[in-house]
């Protein structure tokens, strides 16, 4: 199967945060934000870097509207309090298998309160019950421990390490660990949460 | 892409054992093998079907061809003792992190003499030595047991498992157990 329905344009994750599709975003407003977190995401992400300039944004927005809808990725901006905060996003759709992956970044500042935890539960949920994909995946960085403790909140498996799989901020080889889970723990992992 | 240097033609493993580019062996005798091979195959691979016929061989024999030294992916026939009995092939040269994933099938009637084990340390040798790969990648279904035999037998390390990534012929989704070498590991060591 090719078609996948189109992804919801507003996520309701709680009564201060919503998911919004990400080129709703101002470049203003992403640039800001990622400047202010270089050296925090700059650890694990590579476009976090001296470099980064308005016109990344410009082109990230840009480039995830073209994208939308398509099968390839679908990013949203996490807007807590009515402002941006980070951003989430699903993609490596895999039309064979049917699986999906969730990635994510959110602020420094805003760390600590659950606010990740609770976005990755409803784009899992969006994952399984919307768009009706048989797999979730995440992976990070081993060293990421922030970033796996989310995964291993929102009852995902750990699968194993990919070793030398990512190339971290300072351009060194860096291991992988994967995370996935599947529909049917999805759907035991509901019943119990 | 193009690979550099080009891949060999031929890769002479030893006396008995020879691997040849996939879309040289001619699709009667791919088909022949595949057809007789199919129950054998169709436990661990979606292709493997009953409609296999000879004019699949001869679209996957064209689809090889143009894409040799172009796709970063390329299949070897395997002849053991002149015979073709099965097939090896990587990809991933192309891998920003210069990681290839080596996949493989063998006729039933050659299994047990080494010639997979032989064919995949000639690639692992074409991985490290030629190419200057950093890692070889070998995945297979947790029951595949001779499949996973090769990398165990080889000093791989099993990394973990991708759940439901694959699949067989009668559609059921199977697990793979990850199994990888790196350049680290192989230095010094003879493949």
């Amino acid at each position: 199967m090719s078609e996948w329905p189109e992804p919801h344009r507003l996520i309701v994750v709680d009564d201060d945060t919503v998911l919004r599709p990400v080129f709703e975003a101002s470049a203003d407003d992403l640039y800001a934000l990622v400047v202010k977190n270089l050296a925090y995401l700059g650890r694990f992400l590579d476009f976090a870097n001296a470099e980064y300039s308005l016109a990344d944004a410009a082109t990230y927005l840009q480039q995830s509207r073209q994208n939308w809808g398509r099968s390839r990725e679908q990013a949203y901006a996490i807007i807590h309090e009515g402002e941006l905060g980070g951003v989430a996003g699903l993609h490596h759709f895999g039309a064979k298998n049917r699986a999906v992956e969730i990635g994510y970044w959110l602020s420094e500042h805003l760390q600590g309160r659950g606010i990740m935890t609770r976005c990755v539960m409803k784009m899992t949920e969006m994952a399984f019950e919307h768009l009706g994909v048989n797999q979730v995946n995440i992976s990070a960085d081993v060293v990421n421990e922030r970033s796996r403790a989310i995964a291993e909140r929102t009852g995902f498996s750990f699968d194993g390490v990919t070793r030398q799989w990512l190339v971290n901020a300072a351009g060194e080889l860096a291991d992988m660990a994967r995370y996935s889970m599947l529909k049917d723990e999805w759907a035991r992992w509901r019943s119990e949460h | 892409m193009s690979i550099e240097p080009p891949l060999p033609d031929v890769v002479e493993v030893d006396s008995e054992v020879t691997l040849r580019r996939s879309f040289d062996t001619p699709p009667e005798v791919m088909h022949s093998l595949i057809h007789r091979n199919l129950e054998h195959l169709g436990r661990f691979l979606p292709w493997a079907l009953p409609t296999y016929d000879i004019e699949g061989a001869k679209a996957f024999a064209q689809m090889k061809r143009e894409a040799w030294n172009e796709s970063g992916e390329q299949g070897f026939s395997i002849y053991f003792k002149d015979e073709f009995v099965g097939a090896v092939g990587m990809r991933g040269f192309d891998s920003p992190v210069r990681a290839a994933t080596i996949g493989y099938w063998l006729s039933e009637h050659a299994q047990g003499n080494g010639v997979m084990t032989r064919s995949v340390s000639a690639l692992v040798r074409l991985a490290f030595v030629t190419y200057g790969l950093n890692q070889v990648i070998i995945k297979a279904a947790p029951t595949n047991t001779r499949s996973r035999a090769i990398p165990e037998r080889l000093g791989f390390t099993e990394t973990g498992l991708e759940r439901q990534m694959s699949k067989n012929v009668h559609g059921e989704l199977l697990d793979l157990v990850i199994y990888s070498l790196l350049r680290s590991e192989a230095a010094g060591r003879v493949f």
